[in-house]
């Protein structure tokens, strides 16, 4: 058996019909591989901006202080109208910690778990089908996940936390004139209903401050580095392309040196405080507050307000204070 | 053919799959959240040759020489039943050759004229000169090295590949249906790698695992009885085993255990060689007369002869018969070595770091003598940064695991490199003694960074440095524009070395910040 299997390999004549059927079979299996690989692997759609929801708010914001960080997220958003204004049932909702870094929550370099796992609850609760919860991380997804303690939370309180894909990250449709033109942007962060986005308020060397439109980076694919060359205009016009409906700082504890990444106990300050509003720059104004610094020195957040994505003049604000 | 005792060959064949699925498993959840109860060191504790080699070339003592001692007793008791029923190499040859060889109905001979198979014992002496005069070169030969190796660089990463490749396919044809995806994000939490593994360089690790398959197609079992040096050290004390193959009548001319015999350890006149036997039992289970057993002989010696038709032979051949190697061909492999040693250790500053070791490595030299290419520590490696080396640092670290900050950068708070190497060549730290320990220092290149050249705003270095306190630092400087722009530096005292700012530095090619070791 096997000598003639060998005969046939190596004493078969090679005439000029089998090399032409072998080249044809070559080329049809080229023309045929790539046909699949073009399907699979490029992404051939273009992904349509978030449609603008107009959601009516008993306030422009709510800032609520406490000591107990679940309490006051439940607060802050009830005082806002109640989380059912902005899901309502069978919705799918994502909601956008920050989880980039392999920090424990008391270094305040990621969201703190209780009131993510506070709006995953609620959500759940209105009667939302899914509650997907996920970031791009900069360090290792595992570590980071299991580390902020978010991963845990999420899972007890019934949502779904998940590793994102490269596959999923699908060219945007950015404006024509914008450096964000064609960038990847992840799937489920534009294929949802409602879009909550919980960051945390702490220092960044080169924007100032990362809050909630530098928090969005996260659902950015490629090299995100490159999106720091003009990254003031950068931020406005991903947070104009995900429109998020809801926005909760969460400023239980601020990171206010060294940051994004922190690491060290001393630089975090307490200040037991959660924002909630549907303007994110507005949010964003307030939380610069926080840190002792005026909106006005942040180019980033005068960009939000002159492309009409929100606004920064705190003072002309329905502002709700609220202390537990 | 008789097969009333066909369940011992079904019995060995169930453990040997046990033993390779054992050991899959324990090198497959060789990922981060490491449990304490499969470490895949284990697998390597009870491999004698790795151990006594790792720590005559070290002069050290490893922990994990009382198993592998452990191991040797064993095979005095019973004979070389680890290179028969446990080494997952053999099982997988096995495997391989019994289907090669029912699908294309391959026959070879077993039987073979010379005393080739001395070589074995020939390469262990080399590999033992080696390792007293320093070297240690038992990693090329190992057997369990060499699955655990190919399982990590090669068919891990295509197993996974597939699986998830498959998943992503079926998504996107049934346009994200819900239960696949649910199925898919289990599945990526818990058992497939969230990014796919990559290893350099690796193809060759493959090429030399089919070979040693494929050897099989000559004689069965050729990697185990000419080449492995495992098996050599194992048969020292298993020709002096006391668990004997016995025969009572025989009819003969039937030779048939002989033809069978995958390791041609039986000799015409029914003795056997007990240093080659392997027990497969193939003997026992397809005897047409079912009269070969095993049992204990060596200390009840001849006591039960008389019931014996052809009283123990066994015992009454081997030592006439000339296996093993002389004394002369000793001799020669001896000074052959030493000569090869000294001829090598005469080139000047071979150990010289040029490139990044995993944190906790010991000095260049003793970690390469140390060092047996497992791949564990690139398999455990969260990030990929752990790549084989080629000849970067020379022949002799072929395969040591190096960064390659185009793929990953060392993951800050994580010390599972250190945990996972079976030889200590990576030293065990603490996830804080790890945070202090350097790898090299970082330097930025001033004529590619972004803001050092052309005025822009880039900082991702700073950003992602995760040292407490940020090893780069920042100056203020006003650009062309009349813009204030914030200029990168490393803090040298600060730095750890961990390549994360070289990794996610957004200049291409080449990285504006570099670490050096």
């Amino acid at each position: 058996m096997s000598a003639k299997l060998i005969d046939r390999i190596f004493y078969t004549k090679f005439t000029r019909k089998g090399f032409l059927k072998f080249l044809g079979i070559l080329f049809g299996m080229i023309l045929f591989s790539k046909n699949k690989t073009t399907t699979i692997y490029s992404a051939t759609k273009i992904l349509e901006p978030r449609p603008r929801k107009v959601i009516k708010t008993e306030y422009d914001m709510v800032v609520a202080k406490g000591k107990d960080p679940s309490a006051i997220t439940r607060k802050a958003i009830e005082t806002l109208g109640g989380i059912n204004r902005f899901v309502k049932k069978g919705d799918i909702v994502v909601i956008k910690p920050n989880i980039a870094w392999d920090r424990s929550p008391e270094l305040a370099a990621t969201t703190n778990p209780e009131i993510v796992a506070t709006l995953v609850k609620m959500c759940i609760s209105t009667g939302a089908k899914k509650v997907n919860v996920f970031d791009r991380t900069c360090h290792n997804e595992r570590h980071c996940y299991k580390n902020s303690g978010i991963y845990d939370a999420v899972k007890n309180a019934g949502g779904s936390i998940y590793f994102v894909s490269d596959w999923k990250f699908i060219r945007a449709k950015f404006p024509e004139n914008s450096l964000m033109f064609d960038w990847p942007i992840y799937l489920d962060a534009v294929k949802c209903d409602c879009f909550i986005n919980v960051p945390i308020a702490k220092h960044h060397e080169l924007t100032g401050f990362s809050l909630s439109m530098k928090n969005l980076m996260g659902v950015c694919g490629a090299n995100r580095g490159k999106m720091h060359s003009g990254i003031d205009i950068n931020l406005v016009d991903l947070t104009e392309f995900i429109k998020p409906d809801l926005t909760i700082i969460d400023a239980y504890r601020i990171l206010v040196r060294n940051g994004p990444t922190g690491g060290n106990l001393s630089d975090v300050e307490l200040k037991e405080t959660v924002i909630a509003s549907t303007d994110p720059v507005l949010s964003d104004a307030y939380a610069v507050t926080l840190f002792g610094h005026k909106p006005q020195e942040y180019r980033w957040i005068e960009l939000g307000a002159e492309s009409k994505l929100g606004r920064m003049d705190i003072k002309k604000a329905n502002i709700k204070l609220l202390e537990i | 053919m008789n097969k009333s005792k066909y369940y011992l060959v079904v019995l060995r064949r169930l453990v040997q799959t046990l033993f390779v699925l054992l050991l899959i498993c324990i090198v497959w959840a060789t990922k981060y959240p490491l449990k304490d109860y499969i470490n895949p060191e284990y697998y390597f504790y009870i491999d004698p040759l790795v151990m006594i080699v790792s720590s005559v070339a070290g002069k050290v003592l490893i922990y994990g020489l009382v198993f592998s001692i452990f191991v040797l007793i064993l095979s005095f008791l019973l004979g070389r039943v680890f290179c028969g029923w446990v080494c997952p190499l053999g099982a997988i040859s096995d495997l391989w050759v019994f289907l090669i060889r029912t699908v294309l109905k391959l026959r070879t001979r077993n039987s073979e004229p010379s005393k080739i198979r001395n070589f074995k014992y020939g390469l262990l002496i080399v590999i033992f000169m080696f390792a007293i005069l320093g070297l240690q070169i038992a990693w090329i030969f190992d057997p369990i090295t060499i699955f655990v190796r190919t399982f990590v660089f090669n068919i891990h990463p295509a197993i996974n590949n597939t699986v998830d490749k498959m998943f992503i396919f079926m998504l996107q044809k049934t346009n994200y249906f819900e239960p696949v995806e649910t199925i898919y994000s289990a599945l990526k939490n818990n058992v497939l790698c969230v990014s796919q593994p990559v290893f350099r360089n690796t193809t060759f690790v493959a090429i030399i695992f089919v070979l040693i398959l494929s050897s099989g197609l000559i004689k069965k079992r050729f990697w185990c009885r000419y080449i492995c040096p495992l098996g050599a050290l194992l048969s020292i004390p298993a020709k002096f085993t006391i668990f004997r193959r016995v025969v009572y009548s025989c009819k003969d001319g039937c030779s048939l255990c002989k033809n069978i015999c995958r390791m041609n350890a039986i000799r015409s006149d029914n003795s056997y060689l007990t240093d080659e036997c392997i027990l497969c039992l193939d003997c026992i289970s397809f005897c047409p007369q079912q009269n070969t057993i095993f049992k204990f002989t060596g200390l009840i010696k001849h006591n039960d002869s008389k019931q014996v038709n052809e009283p123990d032979t066994a015992v009454k051949n081997t030592d006439t018969e000339n296996t093993g190697i002389t004394r002369a061909q000793f001799l020669l492999y001896v000074v052959g070595s030493i000569s090869l040693f000294v001829g090598f250790k005469n080139k000047k500053n071979i150990y010289k770091r040029v490139v990044i070791r995993p944190p906790g490595s010991l000095p260049e030299q003793e970690f390469v003598q140390r060092c047996i290419r497992c791949g564990n520590c690139m398999k455990v490696c969260p990030t990929n940064v752990l790549q084989p080396a080629l000849f970067e640092t020379g022949l002799q670290g072929l395969w040591t695991p190096r960064f390659d900050t185009e793929i990953g950068y060392c993951e800050y708070k994580c010390n599972l490199c250190g945990e996972v190497c079976p030889t200590a060549a990576i030293e065990k730290l603490t996830v804080e003694e790890k945070m202090q320990t350097r790898t090299g220092v970082a330097e930025i290149n001033t004529e590619i960074c972004i803001p050092w050249t052309t005025g822009e705003q880039c900082i991702v270095c700073e950003e992602h440095c995760p040292v407490s306190g940020k090893a780069i630092k920042t100056i203020e400087k006003i650009n062309k524009k009349g813009k204030l722009v914030k200029l990168p530096y490393v803090d040298d005292t600060l730095c750890v070395g961990c390549a994360l700012c070289e990794h996610k530095c957004p200049t291409r090619p080449y990285r504006a910040i570099k670490v050096k070791p």
